[in-house]
């Protein structure tokens, strides 16, 4: 990690995280890399998703493979953690204590589970009138679909997404990405900062209500301004837009190699026609209308001159041209992408159970107090003694009761299920990986100069 | 009104949809935003539709009338040496400038970060721009399909053996201004302590590539690389979207969970069928897994699956469209759509809050016409009277 003596910008403010699985934890996340303390809060019967999957470093699970899982490490790095149960009491008074402390508290527990604990909102406040609550329900806190389970992976379909998206003439065809998770998460961290923004001014607390269901539709004011306007309901049209033609992804030289490529103007369309040694064709699709028309055709004329040329090549030679273009990346050019590499976008880390590996790093750029990966992703209960000594106060003994009480817990009081390691080789033949690279770690470590 | 966002001033540069979306977010919540557009034309967006009938017209694109409620809009040329001096005394009265233009242009305008601070040190200037003001593909030409491309999103999605697949409509430009509103924030409680503003840069790729954190992780953890297996996800199956007797549904069925299914669908042997063991077994058998789902969906409407899915507890859902979605019984309890009235174009049902926040109501108010409030902006803020605006106006520096 990169040592630096810039101040991080949300210096002093400290949430407790009762988030779980993906959404949550990246909104508080983001809340960490800009410098919050933030303290997360695990069940010792029911911690978050250190369990399963098959993302253990080098495909090991080690000894305690719950301090080992990848979908944890890239979800919660930037943040303490503690074992704490909200099912007994006296494992609510001491999360009162914590709320005396702290600024913000974030959940995506069903509805009633907080009230039902005595620790909604109303309850919170008479702990720390300025508190700020931020809860991610799936659906809302109240109304008919309130109880509906909701994943990630179904809110794009709820929110219009999936319906638009899908191949000329196909049905619709899902996102690989649950967006709705990591879009809710983000709207967390914005309301967060929001209700921090105003109680600078005002002092006053409050509660937002965050439903994931309602994040998504951000994204469908035109094709809802196409229904109010009028009354048509968008086709799915693959790789083509609406307006810019053409619009495509075509295929590159090697394996499974693409660009995607937009002509927004006529004016871009000479640029591309040029490009390709195809002037004549400037004045032939002079409109876009007209291109729209020919779509197949000209995709055709596209395709016959990207097949005998390498994405960053087509990439390079239209954008040096003023049109825009970008080559298809998988997840493994993004780790080695130049431009990447000049940005400082990955940050390596360095966890305890894995060595130093690059993980995404900041999503945006601050000129002058620049966020950063503050540390890696907690150990089950790391932070037990000083949350609990420091911050809270109590003697190693009286840790120790809590410990025996199970109200805490140095390590998961659960059979984590780690499951065994992934079969690599099985994941290939059935298609979910292209490529199994043995010689990944040298690559990694060699580009990020980890040695 | 009291709203979170009350005490900051935004001055909106932006076009298009990712730095408009931005500055209309803030507004949301609060913010005073002015919009500024080159007079003439104004914002692109303006040109992009959807129009009413197809006819396009400037006050009329359903893009432009979305991205750009909770705003006042100056028609203000600020490539003119007048125009420059005018901004720059807005931007001495307020708190945040957003733009996407391309890295260097505002300075090519002495309109750059050091500029503006200059005249306000206090300003946070968020710039949004498709590769970021840096590095070797700083100013490269971005849209929707070029963000998703070089993001990683899409070589992991759509059909195996054909071309890879983007998603409809434009989330990436979106999650750019997203991030671009969480940037200015963060920025702007950091001047509480260091006095100062600062500059925000915000790529889209990055943005976008932050959905990407379970692929790379496969790769800096196993050296696997992600690909695309069509409507279907690597965590198991079935994770994906079936056809019933109106329509489709989405089903997300965690691998704990295949007794469950089995009982949803009417097919009590399935727990023991050796085909759907692990989350692996039912991925490699998804087409078999499909048939039996098929046999049970096609029977049942959207309604009928998704009431009894979720009555089991199980994530299945409607794939609604847009008409659909407006008639949801639980958006409808919440209000989330909201008509939006306009003199051009009639109502239009926009999205309302992503956040209900308990202390700052959103009340969305219609996007501005090009130059509406140049006059009332110049006279109100700084102070112009009636005849310094004709003559601007004259000039062409305003419209």
């Amino acid at each position: 990690m990169t040592a630096t003596s810039q101040p991080l910008p949300l210096q002093g403010v400290r949430v407790l995280d009762l988030t779980r699985a993906w959404a949550g934890p990246y909104a508080t996340k983001i809340l960490g890399d800009m410098g919050a303390e933030v303290i997360k809060v695990e069940a010792p019967f029911k911690p978050d998703a250190r369990a399963g999957g098959n993302y253990f470093p080098d495909n090991d699970p080690g000894e305690r493979p719950w301090n080992r899982n990848g979908v944890f490490h890239k979800n919660n790095r930037s943040k303490l953690d503690i074992a704490l149960d909200l099912q007994q009491p006296e494992g609510r008074d001491l999360f009162r204590q914590l709320v005396a402390i702290s600024d913000l508290v974030i959940e995506n527990y069903t509805p009633r589970v907080m009230p039902h604990f005595g620790l909604g909102y109303d309850d919170l406040v008479g702990v720390k009138p300025d508190i700020i609550m931020v809860s991610l329900p799936g659906f809302g806190k109240d109304g008919p679909e309130r109880d509906w389970v909701a994943y990630g992976t179904t809110l794009d379909s709820h929110c219009g997404l999936t319906q638009i998206t899908g191949y000329v003439g196909g049905p619709p065809h899902r996102m690989a990405i649950a967006i709705g998770d990591p879009v809710g998460g983000m709207f967390g961290t914005m309301a967060a900062l929001f209700a921090l923004h105003q109680r600078r001014r005002t002092g006053t607390g409050q509660h937002v209500d965050l439903a994931q269901a309602d994040t998504l539709t951000q994204f469908m004011g035109a094709p809802l301004a196409d229904w109010s306007m009028n009354r048509r309901v968008w086709p799915r049209i693959g790789n083509r837009d609406l307006v810019y033609a053409p619009q495509g992804v075509y295929q590159c030289e090697g394996r499974d190699q693409w660009v995607a490529l937009s002509v927004r103007d006529d004016d871009e369309w000479a640029a591309l026609c040029a490009a390709i040694g195809q002037e004549h064709l400037a004045c032939r699709f002079a409109t876009a209308a007209e291109r729209r028309m020919a779509h197949d055709e000209i995709d055709g004329i596209i395709a016959e001159w990207t097949r005998r040329q390498t994405k960053d090549q087509v990439m390079a030679c239209l954008q040096d041209a003023g049109v825009p273009a970008g080559a298809v990346l998988s997840s493994k050019d993004l780790l080695f992408d130049p431009h990447l590499r000049a940005r400082g976008f990955f940050e390596v880390v360095d966890h305890p159970e894995t060595g130093p590996r690059p993980q995404l790093g900041m999503s945006w750029k601050l000129s002058e107090t620049p966020g950063r990966i503050t540390r890696p992703a907690p150990l089950f209960a790391e932070h037990n003694q000083f949350v609990f000594g420091r911050l809270l106060g109590l003697s190693d003994a009286g840790i120790e009761t809590l410990e025996a009480r199970k109200i805490t817990s140095t390590v998961p009081l659960v059979d984590a299920r780690p499951g065994a390691p992934g079969d690599r080789q099985r994941w290939k033949r059935i298609g979910l990986v292209s490529e199994v690279d043995p010689d990944y770690k040298e690559k990694l470590r060699e580009f990020y100069g980890t040695d | 009104m009291e709203q979170a966002l009350s005490d900051l001033v935004v001055l909106d540069l932006g076009e298009g949809i990712a730095a408009p979306y931005c500055a209309r977010l803030l507004g949301a919540y609060g913010a005073d935003v002015i919009k500024v557009e080159p007079p003439g034309r104004g914002d692109s967006a303006r040109a992009h539709g959807p129009f009413p009938g197809d006819e396009p017209h400037p006050e009329m694109s359903g893009l432009y009338l979305y991205l750009n409620t909770n705003k006042r809009g100056v028609a203000l040329d600020i490539s003119t040496g007048t125009g420059r001096d005018l901004l720059l005394e807005l931007v001495r009265r307020a708190d945040v400038v957003v733009e996407g233009h391309p890295p260097g242009y505002l300075d090519s305008l002495g309109l750059g970060y050091t500029d503006l601070a200059a005249v306000n040190p206090r300003i946070v200037l968020s710039s949004i721009t498709g590769f970021g003001q840096t590095g070797p593909h700083a100013g490269y030409a971005d849209t929707e399909i070029v963000t998703a491309a070089t993001s990683g999103q899409l070589y992991i999605q759509g059909d195996r053996g054909r071309e890879p697949l983007k998603t409809g409509g434009t989330p990436f430009a979106y999650t750019a201004g997203i991030h671009a509103v969480l940037g200015t924030m963060t920025a702007v409680w950091a001047r509480d302590a260091t006095g100062r503003g600062q500059h925000v840069d915000v790529s889209a790729q990055e943005s976008a590539a932050h959905f990407l954190q379970q692929s790379t992780t496969w790769y800096t953890y196993l050296g696997v690389v992600q690909t695309r297996i069509g409507s279907r996800m690597p965590f198991g199956h079935p994770f994906t979207i079936l056809p019933c007797k109106d329509g489709y549904i989405a089903a997300t069925v965690l691998p704990q969970w295949i007794d469950t299914i089995g009982l949803l669908i009417e097919q009590p042997d399935l727990a023991n069928d050796p085909r759907f063991l692990t989350p692996q077994d039912c991925i490699e058998n998804a087409d078999d897994m499909d048939e039996l789902m098929m046999r049970w969906t096609m029977r049942l409407t959207r309604d009928e699956i998704v009431e009894r899915a979720q009555a089991l507890r199980m994530a299945f859902d409607h794939v609604y469209t847009t008409e659909e979605m407006l008639e949801d019984p639980q958006y409808r309890h919440r209000g989330h759509f909201v008509n939006v009235e306009h003199p051009t174009v009639g109502p239009i049902a926009f999205p309302g809050a992503p956040f209900i926040m308990s202390d700052s109501p959103v009340v969305l108010t219609r996007a501005p016409r090009l130059g509406e409030h140049t006059d009332s902006v110049l006279a109100g803020r700084l102070g112009l009277g009636d005849g310094d605006i004709a003559r601007l106006r004259d000039q062409g520096v305003i419209a």
